[in-house]
Protein backbone atom coordinates (compact mmCIF):
# COMPACT_ATOMS: atom_id res chain seq x y z
CA UNK A 1 0.00 0.00 0.00
CA UNK A 2 1.08 3.48 -0.79
CA UNK A 3 1.76 5.57 2.10
CA UNK A 4 1.51 9.19 1.36
CA UNK A 5 3.90 11.65 3.17
CA UNK A 6 2.62 13.15 6.44
CA UNK A 7 2.78 17.42 5.30
CA UNK A 8 3.10 18.54 8.35
CA UNK A 9 6.66 17.54 8.62
CA UNK A 10 7.37 20.34 6.63
CA UNK A 11 5.10 22.78 8.43
CA UNK A 12 7.16 21.84 11.43
CA UNK A 13 10.37 22.31 9.17
CA UNK A 14 9.37 25.86 8.14
CA UNK A 15 7.75 26.63 12.01
CA UNK A 16 11.46 25.90 12.80
CA UNK A 17 12.97 27.73 10.92
CA UNK A 18 11.04 30.91 11.33
CA UNK A 19 11.27 30.68 15.27
CA UNK A 20 14.94 29.60 15.22
CA UNK A 21 16.45 31.85 13.12
CA UNK A 22 14.19 35.21 14.40
CA UNK A 23 16.11 34.55 17.57
CA UNK A 24 19.14 34.05 16.30
CA UNK A 25 20.08 37.03 14.97
CA UNK A 26 22.97 37.62 11.47
CA UNK A 27 23.50 40.17 9.45
CA UNK A 28 23.05 40.27 5.73
CA UNK A 29 24.51 42.35 2.80
CA UNK A 30 22.55 44.09 1.09
CA UNK A 31 22.88 45.85 -2.38
CA UNK A 32 19.86 47.84 -2.88
CA UNK A 33 18.10 47.94 -6.82
CA UNK A 34 17.12 50.70 -8.68
CA UNK A 35 13.71 50.66 -7.65
CA UNK A 36 14.56 51.49 -3.99
CA UNK A 37 16.96 53.87 -4.29
CA UNK A 38 14.53 55.56 -6.38
CA UNK A 39 12.00 55.82 -3.77
CA UNK A 40 15.11 57.13 -1.23
CA UNK A 41 16.12 59.67 -3.63
CA UNK A 42 12.67 60.91 -4.10
CA UNK A 43 12.72 61.41 -0.48
CA UNK A 44 15.98 63.03 -0.01
CA UNK A 45 15.43 65.38 -3.01
CA UNK A 46 12.73 66.91 -1.49
CA UNK A 47 13.79 70.43 0.42
CA UNK A 48 12.72 70.62 4.23
CA UNK A 49 9.38 71.64 5.00
CA UNK A 50 7.83 69.55 1.76
CA UNK A 51 4.47 67.81 2.23
CA UNK A 52 4.14 64.52 1.76
CA UNK A 53 0.87 62.36 1.15
CA UNK A 54 1.01 59.27 2.51
CA UNK A 55 -1.71 57.29 1.27
CA UNK A 56 -1.68 53.67 3.72
CA UNK A 57 -4.01 51.45 2.30
CA UNK A 58 -3.92 48.18 3.89
CA UNK A 59 -4.65 46.49 6.74
CA UNK A 60 -3.17 44.65 10.05
CA UNK A 61 -3.21 41.43 7.94
CA UNK A 62 -0.37 43.05 5.81
CA UNK A 63 1.46 44.54 8.74
CA UNK A 64 4.27 41.71 8.99
CA UNK A 65 5.10 43.38 5.20
CA UNK A 66 4.68 47.03 5.42
CA UNK A 67 4.64 47.96 8.84
CA UNK A 68 8.52 47.69 8.05
CA UNK A 69 8.28 50.24 5.26
CA UNK A 70 6.15 52.25 6.34
CA UNK A 71 8.39 52.80 9.95
CA UNK A 72 11.46 53.17 7.62
CA UNK A 73 9.68 56.24 5.38
CA UNK A 74 8.30 58.27 8.15
CA UNK A 75 11.24 57.47 10.17
CA UNK A 76 13.11 58.88 6.88
CA UNK A 77 10.30 61.89 6.16
CA UNK A 78 10.28 63.26 9.52
CA UNK A 79 13.65 63.28 9.96
CA UNK A 80 14.43 65.04 6.58
CA UNK A 81 12.03 67.57 8.65
CA UNK A 82 9.63 66.79 5.22
CA UNK A 83 5.61 66.99 6.73
CA UNK A 84 3.50 63.77 6.23
CA UNK A 85 -0.46 64.06 5.63
CA UNK A 86 -1.75 60.24 5.72
CA UNK A 87 -5.05 59.33 4.67
CA UNK A 88 -6.61 56.15 3.98
CA UNK A 89 -9.48 54.29 1.95
CA UNK A 90 -9.02 51.02 3.71
CA UNK A 91 -11.44 51.22 7.24
CA UNK A 92 -8.27 49.13 9.10
CA UNK A 93 -5.57 51.33 7.85
CA UNK A 94 -6.16 54.69 10.27
CA UNK A 95 -4.85 52.81 13.67
CA UNK A 96 -1.87 51.24 11.88
CA UNK A 97 -0.79 54.87 10.16
CA UNK A 98 -1.25 55.90 13.90
CA UNK A 99 0.84 53.19 15.32
CA UNK A 100 3.76 53.86 12.92
CA UNK A 101 3.57 58.12 13.80
CA UNK A 102 3.64 57.39 17.78
CA UNK A 103 6.84 55.03 17.72
CA UNK A 104 8.34 57.07 14.91
CA UNK A 105 8.17 60.22 16.67
CA UNK A 106 9.19 58.62 20.17
CA UNK A 107 12.22 56.80 18.65
CA UNK A 108 12.86 60.39 16.75
CA UNK A 109 12.07 62.45 20.81
CA UNK A 110 14.83 60.24 21.98
CA UNK A 111 17.53 60.85 19.28
CA UNK A 112 16.64 64.63 20.74
CA UNK A 113 14.25 65.63 17.70
CA UNK A 114 10.43 66.87 18.74
CA UNK A 115 7.98 66.26 16.05
CA UNK A 116 4.40 67.56 16.86
CA UNK A 117 0.74 66.07 15.82
CA UNK A 118 -1.06 68.72 13.46
CA UNK A 119 2.28 70.11 12.38
CA UNK A 120 4.27 67.85 11.18
CA UNK A 121 2.38 64.99 10.35
CA UNK A 122 -1.37 64.09 10.40
CA UNK A 123 -4.07 61.19 10.76
CA UNK A 124 -6.69 62.02 8.30
CA UNK A 125 -8.29 58.67 9.19
CA UNK A 126 -10.53 56.92 6.70
CA UNK A 127 -12.67 58.04 3.71
CA UNK A 128 -15.29 55.52 2.02
CA UNK A 129 -15.50 56.06 -1.95
CA UNK A 130 -13.08 53.85 -3.54
CA UNK A 131 -11.05 55.09 -6.84
CA UNK A 132 -14.17 57.88 -6.58
CA UNK A 133 -12.33 58.78 -2.76
CA UNK A 134 -8.95 58.90 -4.28
CA UNK A 135 -10.22 61.21 -7.20
CA UNK A 136 -11.90 63.46 -5.02
CA UNK A 137 -9.16 63.50 -2.76
CA UNK A 138 -6.89 65.21 -5.71
CA UNK A 139 -9.49 67.87 -6.29
CA UNK A 140 -9.18 69.10 -2.95
CA UNK A 141 -7.66 67.17 0.29
CA UNK A 142 -9.35 69.16 3.26
CA UNK A 143 -13.02 69.03 0.92
CA UNK A 144 -12.63 65.37 1.27
CA UNK A 145 -11.44 65.49 4.95
CA UNK A 146 -13.11 68.02 6.95
CA UNK A 147 -11.81 66.17 10.00
CA UNK A 148 -8.66 64.30 10.85
CA UNK A 149 -9.15 60.96 12.93
CA UNK A 150 -8.87 62.72 16.14
CA UNK A 151 -11.95 64.71 15.14
CA UNK A 152 -9.90 68.24 14.75
CA UNK A 153 -10.85 70.48 11.35
CA UNK A 154 -8.27 70.29 8.86
CA UNK A 155 -8.03 73.79 7.96
CA UNK A 156 -7.49 74.74 11.55
CA UNK A 157 -4.46 72.99 11.61
CA UNK A 158 -1.00 74.49 10.67
CA UNK A 159 0.25 71.61 8.67
CA UNK A 160 -2.62 72.66 6.25
CA UNK A 161 -2.08 76.39 6.05
CA UNK A 162 -0.82 76.17 2.72
CA UNK A 163 -2.63 73.19 1.48
CA UNK A 164 -5.44 72.72 -0.57
CA UNK A 165 -4.83 69.69 -2.94
CA UNK A 166 -1.55 68.44 -5.07
CA UNK A 167 -0.61 71.37 -6.35
CA UNK A 168 0.94 72.04 -3.12
CA UNK A 169 2.57 68.34 -2.50
CA UNK A 170 6.15 67.37 -2.76
CA UNK A 171 6.11 63.77 -3.34
CA UNK A 172 2.60 60.91 -3.00
CA UNK A 173 3.55 57.93 -1.53
CA UNK A 174 1.96 55.09 -1.34
CA UNK A 175 1.57 52.08 0.72
CA UNK A 176 -0.89 49.12 -0.29
CA UNK A 177 -1.84 45.60 -0.04
CA UNK A 178 -4.58 45.06 -2.93
CA UNK A 179 -7.30 47.35 -4.57
CA UNK A 180 -7.86 50.57 -4.07
CA UNK A 181 -3.81 50.92 -4.15
CA UNK A 182 -0.94 52.17 -6.21
CA UNK A 183 -2.84 51.03 -9.88
CA UNK A 184 -5.62 53.58 -8.69
CA UNK A 185 -3.46 56.30 -7.07
CA UNK A 186 -1.59 56.44 -10.61
CA UNK A 187 -4.86 56.64 -12.54
CA UNK A 188 -6.88 58.72 -10.40
CA UNK A 189 -4.30 61.37 -9.25
CA UNK A 190 -0.47 60.71 -10.24
CA UNK A 191 -1.41 60.91 -13.91
CA UNK A 192 -4.23 63.64 -13.29
CA UNK A 193 -2.45 66.04 -11.11
CA UNK A 194 0.97 65.02 -12.26
CA UNK A 195 2.32 64.34 -9.21
CA UNK A 196 6.10 63.10 -8.12
CA UNK A 197 4.73 59.37 -7.02
CA UNK A 198 6.51 56.35 -4.82
CA UNK A 199 4.98 53.43 -3.49
CA UNK A 200 5.50 50.51 -1.18
CA UNK A 201 3.57 47.16 -1.65
CA UNK A 202 3.33 43.45 -0.64
CA UNK A 203 5.61 41.34 -2.74
CA UNK A 204 3.04 40.28 -5.08
CA UNK A 205 1.87 42.87 -5.79
CA UNK A 206 5.20 44.42 -7.16
CA UNK A 207 5.57 42.73 -10.37
CA UNK A 208 2.41 44.71 -11.44
CA UNK A 209 4.21 47.46 -10.63
CA UNK A 210 7.49 47.42 -13.08
CA UNK A 211 5.96 48.81 -16.02
CA UNK A 212 4.95 51.98 -14.43
CA UNK A 213 8.56 52.11 -12.81
CA UNK A 214 10.00 52.13 -16.34
CA UNK A 215 7.43 54.54 -17.65
CA UNK A 216 8.29 56.94 -14.79
CA UNK A 217 5.21 57.16 -13.60
CA UNK A 218 6.64 55.62 -10.36
CA UNK A 219 10.49 56.99 -9.07
CA UNK A 220 10.38 54.16 -7.30
CA UNK A 221 8.83 51.23 -5.18
CA UNK A 222 9.63 48.71 -2.18
CA UNK A 223 8.71 45.62 -3.07
CA UNK A 224 7.62 43.39 -0.08
CA UNK A 225 9.95 42.82 3.05
CA UNK A 226 13.43 43.11 1.11
CA UNK A 227 11.87 46.18 -0.15
CA UNK A 228 11.69 47.71 3.70
CA UNK A 229 14.85 46.10 4.33
CA UNK A 230 17.00 47.48 1.31
CA UNK A 231 15.53 50.83 2.78
CA UNK A 232 16.02 50.46 5.92
CA UNK A 233 19.56 49.68 4.60
CA UNK A 234 19.70 52.75 2.99
CA UNK A 235 18.83 55.11 5.47
CA UNK A 236 21.65 53.23 8.29
CA UNK A 237 18.58 52.66 10.74
CA UNK A 238 17.99 48.24 10.78
CA UNK A 239 14.53 47.53 11.76
CA UNK A 240 11.73 45.29 11.70
CA UNK A 241 12.37 44.95 7.90
CA UNK A 242 16.28 43.44 7.86
CA UNK A 243 15.06 41.31 10.89
CA UNK A 244 12.47 39.60 8.90
CA UNK A 245 14.44 39.05 5.82
CA UNK A 246 16.85 36.93 7.56
CA UNK A 247 14.29 34.70 8.30
CA UNK A 248 12.84 35.56 4.74
CA UNK A 249 15.92 34.60 3.62
CA UNK A 250 16.13 31.05 4.73
CA UNK A 251 12.34 29.88 4.41
CA UNK A 252 12.62 30.95 0.40
CA UNK A 253 15.84 28.15 0.44
CA UNK A 254 13.83 25.82 2.39
CA UNK A 255 11.39 26.09 0.40
CA UNK A 256 13.58 25.61 -2.96
CA UNK A 257 15.13 22.65 -1.10
CA UNK A 258 10.77 21.18 -0.96
CA UNK A 259 10.45 22.17 -4.70
CA UNK A 260 13.96 20.12 -5.56
CA UNK A 261 13.21 16.90 -3.18
CA UNK A 262 9.50 17.04 -4.94
CA UNK A 263 10.59 17.16 -7.78
CA UNK A 264 13.24 14.25 -7.18
CA UNK A 265 10.38 12.34 -5.82
CA UNK A 266 8.38 12.83 -8.95
CA UNK A 267 10.71 12.06 -11.75
CA UNK A 268 11.96 8.69 -9.19
CA UNK A 269 8.23 7.91 -9.76
CA UNK A 270 7.53 8.18 -13.10
CA UNK A 271 11.19 6.56 -14.09
CA UNK A 272 9.80 3.32 -11.71
CA UNK A 273 6.56 3.29 -13.20
CA UNK A 274 8.23 3.30 -16.90
CA UNK A 275 10.28 0.94 -15.61
CA UNK A 276 7.71 -1.79 -14.35
CA UNK A 277 5.63 -0.79 -17.47
CA UNK A 278 8.35 -2.23 -19.53
CA UNK A 279 8.73 -5.02 -17.39
CA UNK B 1 -41.22 54.02 -18.68
CA UNK B 2 -39.78 56.77 -16.35
CA UNK B 3 -37.95 54.40 -13.91
CA UNK B 4 -35.80 53.11 -17.10
CA UNK B 5 -35.05 56.84 -18.55
CA UNK B 6 -34.22 58.61 -15.13
CA UNK B 7 -31.51 55.94 -14.15
CA UNK B 8 -29.96 56.13 -17.27
CA UNK B 9 -30.20 60.92 -18.07
CA UNK B 10 -28.57 60.65 -14.26
CA UNK B 11 -25.87 57.94 -15.40
CA UNK B 12 -25.17 59.99 -19.20
CA UNK B 13 -25.02 63.28 -16.48
CA UNK B 14 -22.45 62.05 -14.20
CA UNK B 15 -20.40 60.21 -16.65
CA UNK B 16 -20.00 62.87 -18.90
CA UNK B 17 -19.51 65.26 -16.45
CA UNK B 18 -16.10 63.13 -15.13
CA UNK B 19 -14.63 62.67 -18.64
CA UNK B 20 -15.27 66.47 -19.37
CA UNK B 21 -13.32 67.15 -15.60
CA UNK B 22 -10.50 64.67 -16.73
CA UNK B 23 -9.87 66.16 -19.95
CA UNK B 24 -11.03 70.28 -19.51
CA UNK B 25 -9.90 72.64 -16.66
CA UNK B 26 -13.22 74.41 -16.83
CA UNK B 27 -13.97 75.95 -13.56
CA UNK B 28 -17.66 75.00 -13.82
CA UNK B 29 -17.35 71.42 -15.24
CA UNK B 30 -14.93 71.28 -12.02
CA UNK B 31 -17.30 72.72 -9.61
CA UNK B 32 -19.99 70.02 -11.01
CA UNK B 33 -17.99 67.14 -11.36
CA UNK B 34 -16.88 67.67 -7.65
CA UNK B 35 -20.46 68.00 -5.89
CA UNK B 36 -21.39 64.78 -7.85
CA UNK B 37 -17.83 63.06 -6.54
CA UNK B 38 -18.68 64.49 -3.13
CA UNK B 39 -22.63 62.81 -3.77
CA UNK B 40 -20.83 59.56 -4.32
CA UNK B 41 -18.99 59.41 -1.06
CA UNK B 42 -22.23 59.63 0.92
CA UNK B 43 -23.67 57.32 -0.96
CA UNK B 44 -20.70 55.14 -0.15
CA UNK B 45 -20.90 55.58 3.20
CA UNK B 46 -24.36 54.99 3.56
CA UNK B 47 -23.43 51.30 1.52
CA UNK B 48 -21.01 51.16 4.45
CA UNK B 49 -24.67 51.22 6.89
CA UNK B 50 -26.46 48.77 4.65
CA UNK B 51 -23.50 46.15 4.62
CA UNK B 52 -23.50 45.96 8.59
CA UNK B 53 -27.59 45.65 7.71
CA UNK B 54 -27.14 43.11 5.46
CA UNK B 55 -24.40 41.36 7.76
CA UNK B 56 -26.61 41.56 10.67
CA UNK B 57 -29.67 39.99 9.01
CA UNK B 58 -27.88 36.86 6.87
CA UNK B 59 -25.60 35.55 10.08
CA UNK B 60 -28.57 35.88 12.46
CA UNK B 61 -30.81 34.07 10.47
CA UNK B 62 -28.45 31.33 10.08
CA UNK B 63 -28.04 31.22 13.99
CA UNK B 64 -31.95 31.55 14.27
CA UNK B 65 -32.43 28.67 12.03
CA UNK B 66 -29.25 26.77 13.06
CA UNK B 67 -27.61 26.01 10.18
CA UNK B 68 -24.14 25.12 9.39
CA UNK B 69 -21.59 26.42 11.09
CA UNK B 70 -23.92 28.83 13.16
CA UNK B 71 -21.85 28.86 16.22
CA UNK B 72 -18.57 31.35 13.85
CA UNK B 73 -21.74 33.23 12.78
CA UNK B 74 -22.53 34.08 16.82
CA UNK B 75 -18.80 34.94 16.92
CA UNK B 76 -19.12 36.84 14.14
CA UNK B 77 -21.85 38.97 14.66
CA UNK B 78 -20.65 39.51 18.80
CA UNK B 79 -17.13 40.59 17.36
CA UNK B 80 -18.60 43.36 15.28
CA UNK B 81 -21.10 44.59 17.58
CA UNK B 82 -18.40 44.54 20.26
CA UNK B 83 -16.08 46.75 17.70
CA UNK B 84 -18.74 49.41 17.26
CA UNK B 85 -19.94 49.46 20.42
CA UNK B 86 -16.57 50.24 21.96
CA UNK B 87 -16.01 52.81 19.13
CA UNK B 88 -18.97 54.31 19.55
CA UNK B 89 -18.52 54.53 23.33
CA UNK B 90 -14.88 55.75 22.72
CA UNK B 91 -16.47 58.63 20.33
CA UNK B 92 -19.02 59.52 22.87
CA UNK B 93 -16.91 60.10 25.76
CA UNK B 94 -13.44 61.39 24.78
CA UNK B 95 -14.14 62.45 20.86
CA UNK B 96 -11.88 60.32 18.62
CA UNK B 97 -10.67 56.57 18.51
CA UNK B 98 -7.19 57.55 18.04
CA UNK B 99 -4.07 56.67 19.90
CA UNK B 100 -4.73 55.57 24.17
CA UNK B 101 -8.51 54.88 23.11
CA UNK B 102 -10.12 51.32 23.94
CA UNK B 103 -11.41 50.95 20.01
CA UNK B 104 -6.78 51.23 19.25
CA UNK B 105 -6.23 48.88 22.10
CA UNK B 106 -8.52 45.77 20.88
CA UNK B 107 -7.35 46.75 17.03
CA UNK B 108 -4.08 46.56 18.46
CA UNK B 109 -4.14 43.05 21.00
CA UNK B 110 -6.88 41.57 19.25
CA UNK B 111 -7.98 41.84 15.48
CA UNK B 112 -3.99 42.49 14.43
CA UNK B 113 -2.44 39.37 15.57
CA UNK B 114 -5.76 37.75 14.77
CA UNK B 115 -5.18 38.99 10.87
CA UNK B 116 -1.64 38.61 11.05
CA UNK B 117 -1.70 35.00 12.27
CA UNK B 118 -4.91 34.28 9.23
CA UNK B 119 -2.07 35.46 6.74
CA UNK B 120 1.20 33.69 8.31
CA UNK B 121 -0.34 30.88 7.63
CA UNK B 122 0.43 31.15 4.04
CA UNK B 123 3.78 30.48 4.42
CA UNK B 124 2.43 26.88 5.81
CA UNK B 125 0.71 26.46 2.73
CA UNK B 126 3.45 28.07 0.13
CA UNK B 127 5.33 25.04 1.54
CA UNK B 128 3.36 22.20 0.94
CA UNK B 129 2.28 23.51 -1.98
CA UNK B 130 6.01 23.86 -3.30
CA UNK B 131 6.64 20.27 -2.13
CA UNK B 132 3.28 18.90 -4.07
CA UNK B 133 2.69 20.54 -6.83
CA UNK B 134 5.27 22.71 -8.20
CA UNK B 135 6.59 19.65 -10.38
CA UNK B 136 8.13 19.89 -13.69
CA UNK B 137 5.74 17.36 -15.67
CA UNK B 138 6.36 19.55 -19.26
CA UNK B 139 8.59 22.02 -20.97
CA UNK B 140 6.35 25.10 -19.61
CA UNK B 141 5.96 23.81 -16.16
CA UNK B 142 9.71 23.23 -15.90
CA UNK B 143 10.17 26.99 -16.81
CA UNK B 144 8.35 28.38 -14.46
CA UNK B 145 9.72 26.23 -11.98
CA UNK B 146 13.14 27.69 -13.14
CA UNK B 147 12.13 30.90 -13.26
CA UNK B 148 10.19 31.43 -9.95
CA UNK B 149 13.06 29.41 -8.25
CA UNK B 150 15.55 32.03 -9.54
CA UNK B 151 13.21 35.00 -8.46
CA UNK B 152 12.61 33.48 -5.30
CA UNK B 153 16.12 33.20 -4.52
CA UNK B 154 17.74 36.14 -6.33
CA UNK B 155 15.35 38.33 -4.71
CA UNK B 156 16.85 37.73 -0.95
CA UNK B 157 20.59 38.78 0.19
CA UNK B 158 21.05 35.67 0.88
CA UNK B 159 20.59 34.81 -2.79
CA UNK B 160 23.38 37.38 -3.80
CA UNK B 161 25.73 36.65 -1.11
CA UNK B 162 26.12 33.37 -3.32
CA UNK B 163 26.24 34.97 -6.34
CA UNK B 164 26.20 38.26 -8.22
CA UNK B 165 24.00 37.12 -11.15
CA UNK B 166 21.05 35.95 -9.19
CA UNK B 167 19.92 39.20 -8.46
CA UNK B 168 21.05 40.35 -12.02
CA UNK B 169 18.50 37.47 -13.34
CA UNK B 170 15.66 37.96 -11.19
CA UNK B 171 15.77 40.99 -12.00
CA UNK B 172 15.97 40.79 -15.97
CA UNK B 173 12.91 37.89 -15.61
CA UNK B 174 11.07 40.48 -13.67
CA UNK B 175 11.73 43.55 -15.78
CA UNK B 176 11.40 42.28 -18.96
CA UNK B 177 9.15 38.85 -19.21
CA UNK B 178 6.78 39.30 -16.42
CA UNK B 179 6.43 43.30 -17.36
CA UNK B 180 5.98 42.07 -21.34
CA UNK B 181 3.15 40.20 -19.73
CA UNK B 182 2.12 42.69 -17.76
CA UNK B 183 1.46 45.46 -20.20
CA UNK B 184 -0.33 43.44 -22.27
CA UNK B 185 -2.50 42.58 -19.49
CA UNK B 186 -2.96 45.91 -19.01
CA UNK B 187 -3.70 47.45 -22.04
CA UNK B 188 -6.13 44.92 -23.02
CA UNK B 189 -8.07 45.48 -19.60
CA UNK B 190 -8.24 49.70 -20.37
CA UNK B 191 -9.14 49.19 -23.63
CA UNK B 192 -12.13 46.49 -21.75
CA UNK B 193 -12.99 49.38 -19.23
CA UNK B 194 -13.22 52.17 -21.87
CA UNK B 195 -15.63 50.53 -23.92
CA UNK B 196 -17.52 49.09 -20.58
CA UNK B 197 -17.34 52.44 -19.66
CA UNK B 198 -18.75 54.47 -22.85
CA UNK B 199 -21.41 51.46 -22.81
CA UNK B 200 -22.82 52.22 -19.18
CA UNK B 201 -22.64 56.16 -19.91
CA UNK B 202 -24.83 56.17 -23.28
CA UNK B 203 -27.22 53.54 -21.93
CA UNK B 204 -26.34 50.52 -23.90
CA UNK B 205 -25.36 48.15 -21.13
CA UNK B 206 -27.61 49.14 -17.66
CA UNK B 207 -26.90 46.72 -15.08
CA UNK B 208 -28.23 49.14 -11.98
CA UNK B 209 -31.36 48.29 -14.23
CA UNK B 210 -31.36 44.43 -13.71
CA UNK B 211 -31.89 43.73 -17.61
CA UNK B 212 -34.47 46.26 -17.69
Amino acid sequence: MKKSFDRRWLFLAVGLVVVVFLRIPFRLKYAPNQKTRGVYQAVESLPPGSIVYLAVDYGPSSQAELLPMHEALVYHMLKRDLRIIAGSVWESAPPVTDKAFEKVAAVLRKEGIEKKYGEDYVNLGFKAGLDVAIAKIGSSIPETYPKDYRGAPVKELPIFEDVENFDQIGLLCNLSAGSPGARQWLQQVQTRYNVRMVAGVTAVMAPDLYSFFQSKQLEGFLGGLVGAAEYEYLIERPGLGMAGMNVQSLSHFLILGFVIVGNIIYFWGRWKKRKEELE
Amino acid sequence: MLQVRVPILITIFVGVFMILKFFFHVPFIKGVADELEQWCLVAFAMAIVLGVANILRINLRVVMKRRKDWPYKIVLVFSMLVMAGVGLFDLITRGDVSVGSRFQYLFEYILTPLSATVFALLAFYISSAAFRAFRARNIRAALLLISASLVMIGRVPLGAAISGTLPKLADWIMAVPNTAGQRGLIIGAAMGVIATGLRIIFGIERPYLKGE
